[in-house]
């Protein structure tokens, strides 16, 4: 579904600093998997994310999903990339707050021309009832706990049912029994058959992972398989 | 949720910025429209005066054209003489058409015998005016006898009484003529037989007696042939004549023009400067909020956004901003100067017409799109800068 071949990506900070967060990673990432991606900070690993969405380039090695090498694709090509097969959970909070939280779910839904409104806005609520949000739909994201954020934003992720969500660190600002939950709905929908890579700093989440991998100074190294280490 | 719903909340989302600009565009809107109606309505008024007077040139008195610009210009009252018999004279140039002469009075300075003080005059000639008769043929359908009188849009019948009283005579008002925003909307037109019963009667009934001079007129309007040049008209009067000064339809009220050509061409410079800081001022609160929103619109790119998207939601925003604040500043000015016509033709000196709904219309829509093109380019480098950054560098911002 997804490979990397010796993908590596250098930012030149000024004419004599650079550095690479990816180095020359390679990795096969087949529809259906659960990929966690862990690390210290500054290893890397946003970086991994972005690459696969198209959103920064590599310097060289190749991005393919679905056949098609990222490179290929034009800048327009690139964003219906990603508003049809990917879905994005980000580390930060990520709603618009001029927008209520059913136009935020549906926020996706405007840039595919195929769609009309009221498809895309029952979909929105059908999303948010899944997340037990239903009677959240005109409130507005300042009026949200954290957790009820990210689910309003796995919520968006999912709008226009994509094959691959890109979540980084997901439960970075959740307390345990809210990390609990968002892991389980994660799980769930994976179960569904939708990929994740999930980046995140904690081990703890590891055995949620079919294969997990350990990033530092831009190197990747597959630590466990189903949840096992290797 | 088209672009437009999402510009829309955009604008709602940032009150502080959207306020800034929609005022900033409204002021200018505003004050660019009230400068140019103000403008606009002064040469409407100055071509209505002209029109009004029906007139190819104007021959008055040597050394009075100043005075009878602004007794025609202002409706202050003037008082200058030649003799009647320049009416023949002028009638017998080659070129001239017809010809009609005018005898300008004025009534008394806050004397209990006139109903207004100091108010313009001007006796016409029935059987050759063509300022005032065209008028009295199409409204009244007669002559006016003698007693009646019609007046300027300004001139009315004091409440609770039936007359205009002036120097104690009493006089009909049959109507008023359409404004023009000249001193003419100020002036009284009567009859030479009307002025005569007035002066007779002021003799015992007016504080002092109105004087009218025996074989003496104020000034000559005159009509050349159809064909004729009327530059070449107004030479020979002056070769062929002694003691008058034509005055050229196109070149009446001279001097206003000249002054407000130079205040418009003040107004102009005020109005480029104060357009140009706007633009800056809107561009760099545009700019200021694109930075702000550097993560907000990679956000929008990751889950799909293309680059057309976000610089179209940006120059979006900016053209509704642009349109409300242009409509509203617009209307605001518009609604200003309309109210206060009258004292600003007074403050500023100059006369005023409101311009007709047509041409008002036209400043409106040319004032509205002026407004969108120009936010719309200061909108337009931020909204460049922001739909072509670095996504991951704008989201770890």
């Amino acid at each position: 579904m997804i490979t990397f071949k010796n993908v590596t990506k250098t930012f030149h900070l000024d004419s004599k600093t650079s550095i690479s967060p990816v180095k020359d990673v390679s990795m096969d990432i087949a529809s259906g998997e659960f990929i966690i991606i862990t690390g210290r900070s500054g290893s890397g690993k946003t970086t991994l994310l972005n690459l696969s969405a198209g959103m920064v380039k590599p310097n060289s090695g190749r991005i393919i999903i679905d056949q098609t090498d990222l490179a290929d694709m034009t800048d327009r090509q690139l964003s219906t990339l990603r508003n049809q097969k990917l879905g994005f959970v980000f580390q930060f909070p990520s709603l618009l707050s001029s927008l209520n939280v059913l136009e935020n779910v549906t926020l996706p839904g405007i840039f595919d021309q195929g769609q009309n409104e009221k498809t895309i806005k029952a979909r929105g609520l059908d999303l948010l009832k899944t997340m037990g949000l239903a009677d959240k739909a005109a409130v507005y994201p300042r009026q949200l706990s954290a957790g009820e954020q990210k689910r309003v934003v796995l919520s968006r992720s999912l709008l226009n049912k994509p094959q691959v969500i890109l979540a980084d660190e997901p439960t970075s600002d959740l307390d345990e029994q809210t990390e609990l939950e968002v892991m389980n709905l994660l799980r769930g929908i994976n179960e569904t058959g939708v990929t994740f890579i999930m980046v995140t700093h904690s081990l703890q989440l590891v055995p949620y992972a079919s294969r997990a991998f350990n990033m530092e100074n831009g190197i990747l190294a597959e630590i466990s398989r189903t949840g096992s280490k290797l | 949720m088209q672009l437009l719903k999402l510009a829309l909340k955009n604008i709602r989302g940032s009150g502080f910025r959207s306020v800034a600009i929609f005022l900033c565009v409204m002021g200018v809107a505003g004050f660019l429209l009230a400068t140019t109606i103000i403008i606009k309505g002064a040469e409407y008024s100055l071509d209505s005066g002209l029109k009004r007077l029906g007139a190819d040139i104007l021959v008055v008195p040597t050394g009075a054209e100043n005075k009878v610009e602004t007794a025609l210009l202002m409706g202050r009252p003037t008082d200058v003489w030649m003799p009647e018999s320049n009416l023949k004279a002028i009638s017998a140039i080659e070129g001239v058409q017809s010809v009609s002469a005018q005898v300008y009075l004025s009534s008394l300075y806050g004397a209990a015998c006139c109903a207004v003080s100091e108010m313009f005059m001007v006796v016409y000639d029935p059987a050759t005016d063509f300022t005032v008769t065209p008028w009295l043929e199409k409204n009244l359908g007669r002559e006016l006898k003698t007693g009646e009188v019609i007046g300027g849009s300004y001139i009315f019948v004091p409440p609770d009484e039936k007359y205009v009283r002036l120097y104690g005579y009493d006089m009909t008002l049959m109507g008023n003529l359409t404004p023009t925003g000249t001193g003419i909307d100020q002036t009284l037109f009567l009859t030479m037989d009307t002025a005569r019963a007035m002066a007779a009667s002021s003799l015992t009934t007016a504080v002092q007696p109105l004087k009218i001079k025996d074989g003496q007129i104020s000034s000559v309007l005159v009509k050349v042939k159809p064909g004729a040049d009327t530059h070449a008209v107004a030479l020979r009067i002056v070769r062929d004549t002694q003691g008058m000064v034509p005055i050229e339809s196109p070149n009446l009220f001279g001097a206003f023009r000249t002054q407000m050509n130079g205040l418009l061409w003040g107004f102009f410079a005020i109005t480029v400067a104060v357009w140009a800081l706007a633009m800056l001022l809107i561009a760099l609160i545009f700019s200021m909020a694109a930075n702000e929103r550097r993560r907000e619109m990679a956000v929008l790119r990751a889950i799909g956004a293309t680059r057309g998207f976000i610089f179209c939601t940006i120059l979006t925003e900016a053209g509704l901003l642009a349109l409300s604040g242009a409509i509203l500043g617009i209307i605001a000015a518009a609604g200003c100067i309309f109210m206060f016509k009258d004292y600003l033709a007074e403050s500023l000196r100059m006369p005023f017409l409101f311009p007709s709904i047509s041409s008002f219309l036209a400043l409106f829509l040319g004032g509205v799109a002026l407004a969108i093109v120009t936010v719309t380019l200061a909108a337009l480098l931020p909204a460049y800068r922001v739909s072509h950054q670095e996504l991951a560098v704008a989201m770890r911002e």
